[in-house]
């Protein structure tokens, strides 16, 4: 990632830790030292590998799982983009609402889970409605950022320009909001997919590539767990990459703003909320990850 | 997870601040009591239609317990101290996981901060590996640990380790050259150095990483908890829900939400007063 933005220029150096690994690891498995059940040969990952591509329940559980993911981060982020402009655009709406909505954001995704289940039951809705959860809140919290942040420059030529409310939040509000947006429906992605996961994982249920995962845990398979986890990790990347390069297309991201600590970079999150990420500002397609 | 800051700012000075300038004591009482009573109109809302729904049989009681049944068990739990038992020992996994995970992640990230040689062999390699969720890492570390404490303690110590990695090491890096400049025009010894500029421009950052850590930890512990564990609050929610007692699930999640809260908050509150010298913004 950090090189990517220079070039494709490789620190070699930086393949000696993973090279003495592989190295450990084909030592280790050969001789046997090590638990097989736990450090699992080469070539029964290969075979693991093999397995699981061959395996159309593999792939039907992947599509499973993203369909999810697309139907609970629709219906969140736009229920989270909504809310966001209506609390960044009024402060009234700010006072009503701030306050629930914080106190509710407080508590962790998964711990919704119990009463999710016992409320719609193990099916697809309690998953949905988890994985909405999970996208919801990032999507709401930077699109309010990004309506209040307007700046005050061009709300002042709305002034000259004597707007009224409606076309300042329409022409100024919501065009300078649109990469904290953006930014926001990554984030929810992210948040979405991780959530879609681990609510599969849970509650254990139907199909899907969390409930793959369970299902070759129990059986003691760590080979098909390694692939189920390389899998998703690439597919997470695979979606934000897709979102991240529309978004691009649509229109460029400069300075997206993000409420909340980068952590690529380890900029703060100033006191507004904003990040004043100078990576982030360099380069919009610097990324971040949760959990 | 994210930082709620205009949320939390909306609690604490609901007040602009302009308005809390001009507006004298008395003002100021009456305009937070305002906002106060303005923020719990959804809430008591909800709370009413809860009752309503409840009132009117809407859903089966088990499935929605009454609101005073909620308060009630709420009330009970404390006053047995079945709630506290619990909370304790999640916390005391939190604090040794993150002891442990945050203290590597700190000497991983001092290192790397301090020595770019260290950074280039290592830096990759965790950065790729720290790409995918700690959640994932679930069933990998349940296969290797087993489900005891050491699997508790582990995923809370992977949690913790990535935040204070990058946090630590960007502190290393980030007092401003013109620090370094003056410190050179006022000829500081090393020691000197070190205590007056790069352990101040540092602190504030791993006090960030620290927080984001306990963040991600609590999270991270409640879902350990609740697929693998006998004891603590995450387990008690799960359990209560297997034997359908939702009373008890509201008070373990409004639990859940408010230790997580107050940490983070307190946790503010200690880097506002011990790091006076960092204002943000």
């Amino acid at each position: 990632m950090m090189r990517q933005s220079v070039g494709v220029r490789v620190d070699w150096r930086s393949l000696a830790l993973p090279a003495a690994c592989a190295v450990a690891w084909v030592v280790a498995s050969a001789t046997g030292w090590w638990n097989p059940h736990l450090l699992v040969p080469p070539k029964q990952l290969a075979g693991g590998l093999i397995d699981s591509v061959g395996n159309p329940d593999f792939w039907l559980a992947v599509g499973t799982s993203v369909l999810r993911l697309g139907i609970g981060w629709t219906i969140g982020s736009l229920a989270g983009v909504l809310l966001g402009i209506i609390v960044g655009c009024s402060r009234l709406a700010e006072r009503f609402v701030a306050p629930s909505l914080n106190s509710v954001r407080q508590v962790a995704l998964f711990a919704w889970i119990p009463l999710l289940t016992a409320w719609f039951g193990d099916g697809e809705t309690a998953k949905v409605i988890l994985i909405a959860v999970a996208a919801f809140f990032p999507a709401a919290l930077n699109t309010e950022i990004g309506c209040r942040e307007a700046p005050a420059a061009l709300i002042e030529v709305g002034r000259v320009f004597e707007f009224g409310y409606w076309a300042r939040v329409r022409r100024i509000v919501l065009p300078s909001a649109r990469p904290s947006i953006a930014a926001g429906l990554q984030i929810a992605l992210t948040s979405a997919w991780i959530g879609t996961i681990g609510a599969e994982y849970l509650i254990d249920q139907g199909d899907g590539l969390g409930v793959f995962l369970s299902s070759a845990r129990m059986d003691n398979r760590m080979d098909i767990v390694l692939v189920c986890i390389v899998t998703l990790g690439l597919i997470g990347y695979l979606l934000s990459t897709l979102l991240r390069v529309s978004f691009a297309k649509g229109a460029p991201l400069r300075g997206a703003a993000l409420a909340d600590d980068c952590r690529r970079c380890t900029a703060r999150a100033t006191r507004c909320g904003k990040i004043v990420c100078r990576r982030r500002l360099r380069n919009p397609r610097a990324r971040k990850r949760f959990v | 997870m994210m930082r709620a800051v205009p949320f939390i700012n909306a609690i604490i000075s609901p007040a602009t601040k302009t308005q809390r300038a001009a507006a004298g004591g008395r003002l100021r009482v009456a305009a937070h009591l305002q906002s106060i009573a303005i923020g719990s109109v959804i809430p008591l809302a909800v709370l009413g239609l809860w009752s309503w729904a409840v009132a009117l049989h809407l859903m089966r009681s088990q499935i929605l317990p009454a609101p005073i049944t909620v308060w009630q068990t709420g009330i009970d739990l404390l006053r047995g101290g079945d709630l506290f038992a619990a909370l304790a020992v999640s916390l005391q996994r939190v604090v040794v996981g993150l002891l442990i995970g945050g203290t590597l992640g700190m000497i991983a990230g001092i290192a790397m901060g301090r020595s770019r040689t260290i950074d280039a062999y290592l830096g990759p390699t965790i950065r790729t590996i720290c790409q995918i969720p700690t959640i994932a890492w679930l069933p990998v570390f349940m296969l290797i640990f087993g489900i005891g404490e050491e699997l508790k303690v582990a995923i809370i110590a992977k949690a913790a380790f990535l935040p204070l990695l990058l946090n630590s090491f960007a502190g290393m890096r980030v007092a401003p050259a013109r620090f370094h400049e003056v410190a050179d025009v006022l000829v500081l010894n090393a020691w000197q150095r070190l205590r007056l500029v790069t352990i101040p421009a540092a602190l504030p950052l791993l006090a960030a990483g620290l927080r984001l850590a306990l963040s991600n930890a609590w999270h991270v512990l409640i879902v350990v908890e609740m697929l693998a564990s006998a004891a603590g609050i995450g387990h008690m929610m799960a359990w209560s829900r297997t034997l359908f007692q939702l009373d008890v699930v509201f008070v373990t999640i409004a639990v859940i939400g408010a230790t997580g809260w107050l940490m983070d908050a307190g946790m503010r509150w200690a880097e506002r007063r011990l790091m006076p010298w960092n204002v943000p913004g």
